[in-house]
């Protein structure tokens, strides 16, 4: 008995000591991203909440702060903001609202065009993706005041002209499409790549079954397709708004960035601090939304075994 | 002249062939229009960078030039600056990569190998950084780099590499994660039961058996640190600069460069411009020639969209 004990106690220890061990080769892996982490992410997001709400001014001895309260967010929201910030900001916002469900739409459109058994697919897919490999800020701005973002001579189209006939507001909606197709397909790249593959690894047994019972194509889409890569819409909205709000050539980040070497008094880095901040919560409102929208109200691995059965449920098209 | 008789059964045959050859063409035809959309930018910029100045004031030449003309290129090839800048876009942009993989890769070891206390809280905090905009942050970063005199030098954008928290940081690190995750543990455990440390499992095991994640974390990172210009600028401001940020102050560059004070010339026309900007895109053009396969078959290894 008594030897038993002691063999346990001693498992027991072990296992202990293995586990700090353990704990201890973790952390002294994690230690390059943790201290960077302390020192380039977490302090100066703090740095920069404490920013926002001071003045900062540059003395002989140094930066000196004082504390003015939530006067830089009431100068760049009611104040000296409206002028620049806030048609910028709402500019982004309008945008990302815009834009990010267009990039869904298109991008899952063309990974299902690649999905097809055709020739040359790699070469469409290498075109599609050259965007993710060369787009920078002074790029975008070369081509757009170029006028490069345009296809030449689209609203002289006789079909735009035949529907502005019908319904002028449907004309000015296709117009904007056109417009921006370029830069929407631009900033599309990575998650065509990313819905083609969530679309390959669907198990194609599930298309026979449906096929079997007699669904349509269109049924096939909305009752497996879409359920089954629903958890990579939310991925890829969220990758798209952060995209969006990342690119340099953004108004945003050109005001932040112009006024924290602006003299002007009322600006600077306290000024830029707040700016930045209510971009932040700009861009958790963004995600927050398409989270809410996206996120599959079902839980449960089985997704696609769910959706079979809805198809089976609802019948398909008698033939 | 009386139809002459097919059975049924082959006309329905017929039927679905010609449906399916119609579909196919429908394919190809959108795959291609979409392609011509996706590469318009690139071809107008082509055919307005070999213009001459007659050509790109007419109306009437819309996208093939009447006379080639390369001379914008010689131009626009001295106000980029340009084999310096190359060189230095080149060089500075690879070891970011460098850094970024490995600082990623270890990162992602420890996520995807040990039990930790603190270790979900910590992955949450990777995920965060992904959110929090670089417009937060680089206002206090150079604060401090300003502080310690280190602004127009690379070393504190090297710094930030090597310690993790480069350009789009938690997404590498989730690769690496995921690609750990997905080798078998056992084979981490022969090495330790032969005496290897953990140190050495990871470099002489691990990371030799990854190769083929490497190659896409640092490509991947190696062309988003080449194409950023945000915080590159404020940080090396004046003193550095890469193919990309020659091109943001193009004009001003060729207006010093080329007309002189109180001459009548006309300014910067619009062929030097696009000349400047397709040769500051065709370093990358040209690597994604040859590596094309690595990058888009890349993100399929990441593990992004499941198993």
């Amino acid at each position: 008995m008594a030897a038993r004990t002691v063999r346990t106690r001693d498992w027991r220890q072990r296992s202990r000591i293995r586990r700090r061990r353990e704990a201890v080769a973790a952390y002294g892996f994690l230690a390059p991203w943790l201290i960077g982490f302390v020192l380039f992410s977490a302090f100066p997001f703090f740095y920069s909440m404490y920013l926002s709400v001071c003045e900062v001014r540059f003395t002989i001895t140094g930066v000196q702060t004082r504390f003015i309260g939530a006067a830089n967010f009431v100068r760049a929201l009611v104040g000296e903001g409206q002028l620049d910030f806030v048609p910028a900001l709402l500019e982004f916002g309008g945008m990302a609202l815009v834009y990010t469900p267009l990039i869904l739409v298109f991008s899952l459109v063309l990974a299902m065009l690649l999905k097809q058994r055709i020739r040359a697919k790699g070469l469409f897919r290498a075109i599609y993706f050259i965007p993710v490999i060369i787009l920078s800020g002074p790029l975008f701005n070369e081509m757009s005041n170029n006028g490069s973002l345009h296809i030449a001579g689209i609203s002289d189209l006789v079909f735009l002209r035949m529907v502005a006939a019908v319904s002028p507001d449907l004309m000015r909606l296709l117009l904007y499409l056109f417009n921006n197709i370029i830069v929407i397909f631009w900033f599309s790249g990575v998650q065509i790549v990313i819905f083609l593959n969530a679309l390959q690894k669907i198990d194609h047994s599930l298309y026979e079954a449906s096929g079997i019972d007699g669904a349509t194509a269109w049924q096939t889409f909305w009752m497996i397709t879409l359920p089954i890569i629903r958890p990579m819409t939310v991925l890829v909205s969220v990758y798209s708004i952060v995209q969006l709000g990342a690119f340099s050539s953004n108004a945003v980040s050109q005001i932040i960035r112009a006024n924290l070497f602006a003299l002007n008094i009322g600006a600077g880095y306290g000024y830029s601090a707040a700016l930045s901040w209510i971009f932040f919560l700009l861009m958790l409102a963004l995600i927050g939304l398409f989270f809410g929208l996206l996120r599959s109200k079902e839980k449960g691995p089985d997704a696609g075994g769910e959706a079979v059965f809805r198809v089976r449920r609802t019948g398909g098209t008698k033939r | 002249m009386s139809a002459p008789r097919v059975p049924r059964h082959l006309l329905a045959l017929v039927e679905t062939k010609i449906r399916r050859i119609a579909f196919r063409i429908a394919v190809y035809g959108l795959l291609v229009l979409i392609g011509y959309v996706f590469l318009f930018p690139l071809l107008k910029m082509l055919s307005q960078s070999l213009m001459d100045s007659r050509d790109i004031i007419d109306p009437n030449v819309i996208l093939v030039p009447t006379r080639l003309s390369l001379a914008n290129y010689a131009q626009a090839w001295a106000t980029l600056n340009m084999p310096t800048s190359l060189l230095n876009s080149l060089w500075f942009s690879g070891l970011l990569a460098v850094f970024q993989t490995w600082s990623s890769a270890m990162a992602g070891y420890a996520f995807a190998r040990f039990r930790f206390p603190g270790k979900s809280a910590l992955m949450g905090l990777v995920l965060a950084t992904y959110i929090i905009p670089m417009q937060v942050l680089v206002i206090p970063r150079f604060m401090v780099f300003s502080a310690y005199d280190l602004v127009g030098s690379v070393l504190p954008l090297l710094a930030v590499a090597l310690f993790g928290q480069g350009l789009s940081g938690a997404i590498f690190i989730l690769i690496f994660r995921n690609f750990f995750q997905m080798m078998p543990p056992s084979i981490d455990e022969a090495a330790q039961i032969d005496g290897a440390s953990r140190f050495q499992t990871f470099v002489r095991i691990t990371l030799a058996m990854s190769i083929p994640i490497i190659v896409v974390s640092f490509l991947f990172s190696y062309v988003w640190n080449w194409n950023e210009t945000y915080v590159t600028g404020l940080v090396a401001s004046g003193r550095f600069s890469t193919l990309p940020l020659e091109l943001d102050g193009f004009v001003a560059s060729y207006t010093r460069l080329f007309i002189k004070p109180g001459s009548t010339t006309s300014k910067l026309n619009e062929a030097v411009r696009m000349a400047g900007t397709l040769i500051s895109v065709a370093p990358l053009l040209l690597l994604y020639a040859f590596l094309q396969r690595q990058f888009v078959e890349g993100i399929e290894k990441t593990g992004i969209t499941g198993e």
